[in-house]
């Protein structure tokens, strides 16, 4: 077993809460799927044969059954988290620090992505690398789809990327956000960086997929040294600084006064990264009998003599994009049922038998029940759903056991579960979770239970 | 696209003359700084020897190969040598495929490029898309078509005003120039320049965040080198002229970027494929280019192709050995390698050259050693001597046995007598330095009489005038240009120094990086000890102190609870910090600390007035002992003290004891040193109550 994959799936998905407060987001459906089977299904086809996955207890039930209802060979093992815990992500990790014996590949549940990780592996493997991230260039449209629901500026969580034109080094990782609140307005980066790599690529366009290869000495660091709450935010930025930093063979805690010491660290047991590392010498060693180097233009040897390295596996094609927004799940829904036949090829999907007018890229889920007149474009339907006459759905995502009664519009929506939309309704942009009753109208608003409005 | 072209040659009447009709350039004759001092007094930098040829004929030919019709060459200092020397050249001559007109400063202020650029707006003779270049700069660039690259861009993008040509050159090359060492953001996909900046004295470089915003793929370069030739569109004078706080390309480049939005100017940038250009622009310039074009590099532009007609051409045996007609080689002399010499110069017995140029009607003895020289014409050399690493303008004599430091650089008429010896990286000049110069420092002014190095000689010491407007800055870059070979190494090896001191800088900053609150309390708490210190060094008083410290507190942002404990830390740290090493363990510690404690008393009673605070101080008192084993055993002595200075209360202490610490394993200790001082004043406490009853 040369890696193992952990599935983050205790997200609370913060991002679209008119869709999660009471699913978790790894089970709200995208083409009529959990969202979790897209991570399962895309792991199963890189040859895992099982995988550790992280949620909250109370889903338990529900998750575990997923390999058996959609026939999925890969075995989880599922870390409960208590319902009310908010772990980061680093903080999960250190939960199953005693089941991770090898590298890691750390997967948000919310990624649909049809690249081949095979690739990602194959840098990891090939560059002895620290951690090895997964970008893939989004496109503008993605960024810019619109989204049911108020009405809100997109703010796309933009980062920076910093890659080396020869090699594909990370050289930095900062979030914009970061930027914008710290360092006003300002990106500044050391001279002594760009000694080692003069030519520096920055883009801002790459979309993370929170998809990570792990080696095992940063899963031992990240354990040990419990200050670290996510990957994304705090262990991959430190990882990747740390780069730069020499491995140290002097001993800093003589020259330094104690007192010194004692006030940065509150941990005084914290262990220099450098520490953790494994095989070093042997590596070098090897290395040293070798002309091979990895990139030209200085003496330096190959990888700028660094022991700790981060490469990024850029996506040049195919498809990837997270479920984190409210438009990115709008707009996976939309995608995805475009691209199904080719990112699935061996997972059919109901074609729908109806004599309704339905459009392409539509999918209808099983028993669910079309009037004759009805007519549905671009849309997912769930399954047990009734829908009445002369309905007209477009663009619409409506999960299972909803019911839309004669005479009723619906256009770029999301109807959630068991909700129900009566006669003539005319319902655009909007999220419905409850009861619409007849005749009503209404635009980019969120329809949902008075009751669970008091909650927040 | 719009108006045409028309050199000054150009007739008025004829309607649409085509831009591509006439390549104009122009060439600056100048490079407006003394780095070449004191060589360049008498002679401009144009005209010194380049491989035994003018700096002048180099770029003259590197336009003429490239194409360009008709070129400006604009001078300022010594503007009547140039000219003389032009007249004479083949460069006038009918038959010249590049006609050339000279032009001189209008006005006497002209004191950088940008001065020379509006005088040359001034006299309205550029109509067209333009080259502009440096006199002192080498290449072998195909420059038509990047004029019409950039007449191409300008089909997109009406705003383009100048495309500058760089050439990739990685770090520690020896073509890299360290004083003009830049930092370029590009966008990779049209080639525009979205920033510039200079790096030399910079740690870090900062973007602006909006560039990555409006740009998605932003390549960072650090790893191009300024050719100093750029092709422009006219507006390029004229914006010179509007601004006259352009001064150098750099102020331009900057102005333009900032004022991107509201003129809509652009700059793009061309990295060079397979070609060479390279700007001579100090002196470990001038050995690196040197070297270039004996290595050829530089081809066409090498000194057996030479086709200015004055000179003889070079024949070019093996090991890039160039001879003129007339070089006679003593028995047994040695030309190892990269060598030029010039024409009827004579090189004595025995005598050893490698990678040096030496010029013509030069006279080298027997015996002598020369490598990485650089020699003018009509040098004496006589037997025995030394010169490496060395800079040896015309007519210089150095009589047997001088010994010549690495990077010297001698100016013409210099004589050296038998055996003197020059210590590195000096510069000599044959008249003694003119008094008028105010600027000097004071101790030379009580020498006042200039002396020469040594006695018989003619050569005196060239110090550098400072500059009006130069701060330590300046004179840093200038003390680069001084070192001619060493420079490589001395980088590296600066490199690495740089390199260690900053990742230890940044390692600090990771460490407390992860904790953002501590980062400040770290920051402040460095401070409290470097106010501490220096208010013991100095004796200053303790309210002076408490205001430092408060205001640190309030830039840190920092909690009271901290600035106790803190301040109590670096009280007890002091003696180890000043010292420069950790307490022995032994009774000296208390004799060490005691003052300083004493000294800060004011300090201490400022901070603890209350209970809280004391229970605070007592807290980082115990941590501070917990990490400082050495420490522990004073800790009860301190304690007392403090107590007996009436700092702290005995309420305070008790409470504190009797209140469980914190980090129950290591506190464990302290608080058994403390033991006997707690029981001696409970008993004290008890006693008083006794009494008190």
């Amino acid at each position: 077993m040369e890696y193992q994959a952990v599935i983050m799936a205790a997200g609370r998905g913060s991002r679209m809460t008119d869709l999660t407060h009471d699913r978790p987001k790894c089970l709200l459906p995208i083409c009529n799927r959990p969202m979790i089977w897209f991570s399962l299904k895309m792991l199963e086809n890189a040859g895992f044969e099982d995988v550790l996955v992280i949620i909250h207890e109370q889903f338990k039930a529900e998750i575990a059954d997923i390999p058996n209802k959609y026939d999925l060979k890969i075995k989880l093992d599922i870390t409960c988290l208590q319902k009310n815990e908010d772990y980061g992500t680093a903080d999960s990790l250190r939960l199953i620090k005693d089941k991770i014996k090898t590298d890691v590949l750390v997967v948000s549940c919310d990624l649909v992505c049809d690249i081949p990780l095979h690739k990602v592996f194959d840098l990891h493997r090939t560059h002895q690398s620290s951690v090895t991230a997964l970008f893939s260039q989004t496109s503008p449209e993605v960024m810019v789809a619109p989204a049911p629901g108020p009405k809100t500026k997109i703010k796309q969580e933009r980062d920076l990327v910093g890659l080396d034109l020869q090699t594909p080094r990370l050289v930095f990782l900062v979030s914009e956000a970061d930027l914008t609140s710290e360092n006003e307005e300002e990106l500044s980066i050391r001279k002594s960086v760009m000694k080692h790599f003069p030519q520096i690529s920055v883009q801002g366009n790459l979309l993370d997929a929170h998809l990570y290869v792990i080696k095992k000495w940063v899963c031992d660091y990240i354990a040990e040294n419990r200050s670290f709450t996510m990957l994304k935010g705090e262990v991959l930025p430190h990882i990747v600084r740390k780069q730069f930093t020499k491995s140290p063979k002097r001993n800093i805690d003589k020259d330094l006064p104690n007192a010194d010491v004692s006030v940065v660290s509150l941990n005084t047991a914290n262990r220099d990264v450098f520490s953790f590392l494994v095989d070093v010498e042997e590596e070098e060693r090897i290395r040293s009998y070798s002309a091979w180097n990895d990139h030209r233009g200085d003496l330096r040897g190959p990888y700028q003599d660094h022991a700790i390295r981060c490469f990024a596996y850029v996506a040049k094609e195919g498809f990837c994009l997270r479920a984190n927004t409210l438009n990115n799940y709008c707009e996976l829904n939309r995608q995805v049922i475009k691209r199904w036949s080719t990112m699935f090829p061996d997972e059919e999907i109901t074609p729908p038998v109806s004599k309704a007018q339905v459009g392409a890229d539509c999918l209808i889920g099983e028993n669910t029940q079309l009037s004759d007149k009805c007519s549905i474009k671009h849309s997912i339907i769930g399954q047990n759903c009734v829908i009445g006459d002369k309905v007209r759905i477009t663009n619409c995502i409506i999960m299972d056991n909803v019911t839309v009664m004669k005479e009723t519009t619906l256009q770029g929506s999301i109807l959630m579960k068991n909700s129900v939309v009566e006669n003539s309704c005319d319902i655009k942009d909007c999220i419905v979770g409850h009861v619409v009753h007849s005749n009503c109208k209404s635009t980019n608003e969120v329809l949902v239970d008075a009751d669970r409005l008091l909650e927040i | 696209m719009s108006k045409a072209v028309k050199s000054g040659t150009a007739k008025p009447g004829s309607e649409v003359v085509k831009q591509e009709d006439v390549i104009v350039a122009i060439l600056i004759a100048d490079s407006f700084s003394i780095r070449f001092a004191p060589v360049t007094d008498l002679k401009p930098k144009a005209l010194l020897p380049l491989v035994n040829r003018p700096m002048i004929d180099y770029a003259l030919e590197s336009l003429l190969l490239s194409g360009v019709q008709k070129t400006f060459v604009y001078c300022v200092a010594h503007a009547d040598q140039i000219r003389l020397y032009l007249r004479e050249s083949k460069w006038m001559r009918a038959a010249s495929p590049m006609s050339i007109e000279v032009i001189s400063q209008s006005s006497d202020d002209c004191r950088s490029l940008g001065d020379s650029l509006r005088d040359i707006d001034g006299k309205s003779l550029i109509r067209g898309d333009f080259i502009l270049m440096s006199a002192d700069v080498i290449s072998n660039v195909q420059l038509i078509p990047i004029l019409e690259e950039h007449r191409e861009k300008r089909k997109t993008d009406k705003g383009i005003v100048m495309t500058h040509i760089f050439k990739k050159s990685f770090l520690g090359h020896r073509s890299r120039s360290a004083e003009e060492e830049l930092v370029l953001a590009v966008n990779p996909t049209n080639g525009r320049i979205l920033n510039y900046q200079q790096s030399k004295n910079l740690k870090k470089l900062n973007f602006p965040l909006e560039m990555f915003k409006e740009h998605g793929l932003v390549d960072l370069r650090y790893d191009l080198v300024d050719t100093h030739i750029s092709i422009c569109s006219p507006v390029v004078l004229p914006l010179f002229s509007d601004n006259f706080d352009y001064q150098t390309w750099g102020d331009f480049v900057r102005g333009i970027l900032i004022n991107e939005e509201i003129l809509n100017n652009t700059i793009y940038y061309h990295q060079l494929e397979g070609s060479y250009a390279a700007h001579v622009s100090n002196i470990s310039m001038y050995d690196a280019v040197s070297k270039d074009i004996i290595q050829r590099w530089t081809y066409p532009l090498v000194p057996d192709l030479n086709r200015s007609d004055n000179t003889p051409r070079h024949t070019l045996s093996r090991h890039n050995v160039y001879k003129q007609p007339g070089v006679t080689l003593g028995k047994e002399s040695v030309l190892e390698m990269d060598v030029v010499v010039g024409e009827n110069s004579e090189i004595g017995e025995h005598t050893y050259v490698t990678q040096s140029v030496i010029g013509k009607r030069c006279k080298i003895g027997n015996n002598v050693r020369i490598s990485n020289a650089y020699i003018w014409d009509d040098v004496i050399i006589e037997d025995e001597c030394c010169v490496e690493v060395a800079l040896i303008a015309d007519g210089v004599v150095l009589k047997k046995g001088v010994e010549l430091g690495h990077g010297c650089v001698l100016g013409p008429g210099v004589k050296l007598a038998p055996s003197t010896k020059i210590a590195a990286n000096t510069r000599l000049m044959a008249s003694p330095p003119k008094s008028e110069n105010d600027f000097e420092t004071s101790d030379e002014e009580e020498e006042n009489v200039p002396v020469p190095v040594s006695a018989d000689s003619i050569g005196y010491v060239y110090h550098r005038p400072v500059e009006e407007d130069s701060d330590a800055e300046s004179l840093v870059d200038e003390l680069w240009g001084l070192e001619i070979e060493d420079e490589t190494d001395s980088e590296e090896g600066d490199e690495d120094e740089l390199d260690n001191d900053e990742d230890e800088d940044h390692e600090e900053d990771l460490e407390v990086g992860d904790l953002p609150e501590d980062m400040n309390a770290r920051s402040f708490y460095n401070e409290v000890l470097e106010s501490l210190q220096r208010g013991y060094e100095e004796k200053i008083k303790g309210d002076n102190l408490v205001l430092e410290i408060n205001s640190s507190k309030y830039a840190y942002n920092v909690t009271m609870k901290e600035v106790n404990m803190l301040v109590i830390k670096a009280m007890l740290s002091l003696p180890s910090v000043m010292t420069k090493k950790g307490g022995s363990g032994t009774n000296d510690d208390w004799a060490a600390l005691r003052p300083i404690l004493q000294h800060f008393l004011p300090v201490l009673r400022n901070y603890l007035k209350n209970n809280q605070s004391m229970l605070d101080s007592l807290e980082a008192l115990e941590e501070f002992g917990v990490n400082n084993p050495q420490f522990a055993k004073i800790t009860c002595k301190v304690l007392h003290y403090l107590y007996g200075e009436d700092v702290l209360h005995e309420d305070a202490i008790l409470e504190w004891h009797a209140n469980p610490p914190n980090d129950p394993s290591a506190m464990k200790t302290i608080r058994k040193i403390v033991e006997p001082f707690i029981t001696w004043l409970e008993e004290a406490e008890e006693e008083s109550s006794d009494e008190s009853d």
